[in-house]
């Protein structure tokens, strides 16, 4: 990715490139959502300097309560897959373990996601080539 | 319509340069010394042809065709920067260009591991449904790809079947393995029947095929019919070298890049000559022979350079690059 490579195939493939694992994929588009994150660095510019803000709140303040932090907040990184609880609150959640959380997602989108269907009569015209190439082996 | 995350050749966050301007110089003039002495060997006679017509010199018997320089840096000045691959719902349509990173599941696998049961078992058109399923609902996935293979289906026609799984289960842009010209045919008939027919198929290409070639330097028929195919059909074409080194290349880094390099660029000339300005991605999936245990290991250091090393070469040339990841 940092190369600045135009399309990066991976995710989901386990095993040298002979098992594919659907709750890896899942895993693994998370890493990507990360470093994605990553390549895009630390901007520097006024907008992000925040020197306004460092002064208002001053020595020995916080940044937990300042409006611009809420505003700002979904720019962070954020987290499905991996678990960023601490131990107590993680074990009181049922301490679910990584690749079963993966596992149950993969079980959720393909439960939940709908692929908008071929008009009936493309998928026929499709599913006719593919009877007539069976037929001519 | 997508562009990929800026990078590398850009300004700003986080970027990786392999190489200096004067190693790519070198990997770029050994590739050219190789290629114009040594050559590839060309397995079908239809490629041979187009590529001695252009001034290549040929050997008829032993199959080697040695490619001028002059003809390599045409075919580089008249490949795309960048090129459309194309959702079946143009939201997902995704602009592939040198320098901005798009993601994509791996490919070809022959086995899953099944999300109910946890077995190892072979995979099936349904898990090519399934998963192309799970990756159209993947934020960060980009394009979508045939995973595995269907192994309930005719060996013959299976990747027939993988199209049709593929254009069902996706609107996302599809990439997948094509090695039967006559499965390639079928498979841009099927996807202009979605589009509309062949001319509206060419403005929206929801397919491109990937074939590799057999390291080293050996353009097998199933390569250049496909390449050749797609640059007839004005369809991108995805040429995956897939080199080991100290296997299929040389022990080094360094001169395994030239015996991809060599490859890539003599599938590349044949496209160019085909047709100029055919979509093409310089792609692979080189990894290191694990020497010592006798296999393909990928999640590797040198896997890590060699993927990053290709890309910083197709950069040098300003075309799209496909490599392994993740």
């Amino acid at each position: 990715m940092l190369a600045g490579v135009s399309t990066i195939y991976g995710p989901g493939m386990l095993e040298m490139g002979i098992t594919f694992d659907v709750a890896q994929l899942v895993a693994d588009n998370e890493i990507v959502e990360m470093t994605k994150f990553c390549r895009s660095g630390i901007p520097v510019s006024d907008r992000t300097l925040l020197l306004d803000e460092i002064k208002a709140v001053g020595p020995a303040g916080e940044f937990l309560s300042s409006e611009r932090t809420l505003k700002d907040m979904r720019s962070l990184s954020d987290t499905r897959i991996i678990n960023r609880q601490v131990r107590d609150a993680w074990q009181e959640a049922g301490s679910p373990e990584y690749y079963e959380t993966a596992r149950q997602e993969a079980k959720r989108l393909l439960d939940e996601h709908e692929v908008e269907p071929l008009p009936k009569d493309v998928a026929d015209e499709i599913h006719r080539i593919v009877e007539e190439a069976d037929r001519g082996i | 319509m997508k562009r990929g995350l800026q990078a590398a050749i850009h300004s700003g966050g986080l970027t990786l340069h392999p190489f200096t301007e004067a190693d790519l110089d070198d990997l770029h003039s050994a590739t050219l010394e190789i290629l114009e002495r040594t050559g590839v060997l060309v397995e079908a006679d239809d490629a041979i042809d187009i590529l001695a017509d252009s001034g290549c010199k040929t050997d008829r018997q032993t199959h080697i065709v040695k490619i001028p320089p002059e003809l390599v840096t045409q075919s580089v000045r008249s490949a795309r920067r960048s090129f459309l691959l194309a959702g079946r719902d143009p939201e997902h349509d995704v602009m592939v260009e040198v320098g901005r990173v798009t993601v994509a599941p791996f490919a070809e696998g022959i086995m899953v591991n099944d999300l109910e049961t946890g077995e190892n078992r072979q995979s099936t058109k349904q898990d090519v449904e399934d998963i192309m399923r799970v990756t159209d609902a993947l934020s960060q996935m980009d394009i979508n790809i045939v995973p595995v293979t269907a192994r309930d289906v005719p060996v013959e026609t299976a990747e027939v079947h993988h199209i049709e799984a593929a254009l069902k289960s996706t609107t996302k842009p599809i990439l997948m393995a094509m090695t039967q010209k006559h499965s390639a045919e079928l498979g841009l008939d099927m996807a202009a029947a979605v589009v509309g027919g062949h001319d509206a198929l060419r403005e929206r290409p929801l397919l491109c095929y990937c074939t590799c070639p057999v390291g080293p330097m050996y353009l097998t028929r199933e390569l250049t019919d496909i390449d050749i195919e797609c640059a007839r059909k004005g369809m991108p074409f995805c040429c995956i070298s897939m080199d080991m080194t100290g296997a299929s290349a040389p022990i080094t880094l360094a001169s395994t890049l030239v015996v991809q390099n060599a490859e890539l660029l003599a599938s590349l000339v044949l496209n160019q000559l085909v047709a100029a300005g055919s979509p093409f991605y310089y792609g692979t999936s080189t990894c290191a022979f694990e020497l010592r245990q006798g296999s393909a290991a990928v999640g590797t250091p040198e896997m890590a350079l060699i993927q990053a090393g290709t890309a910083a070469l197709a950069n040098y040339y300003s075309i799209p690059s496909f490599t392994a990841g993740y």
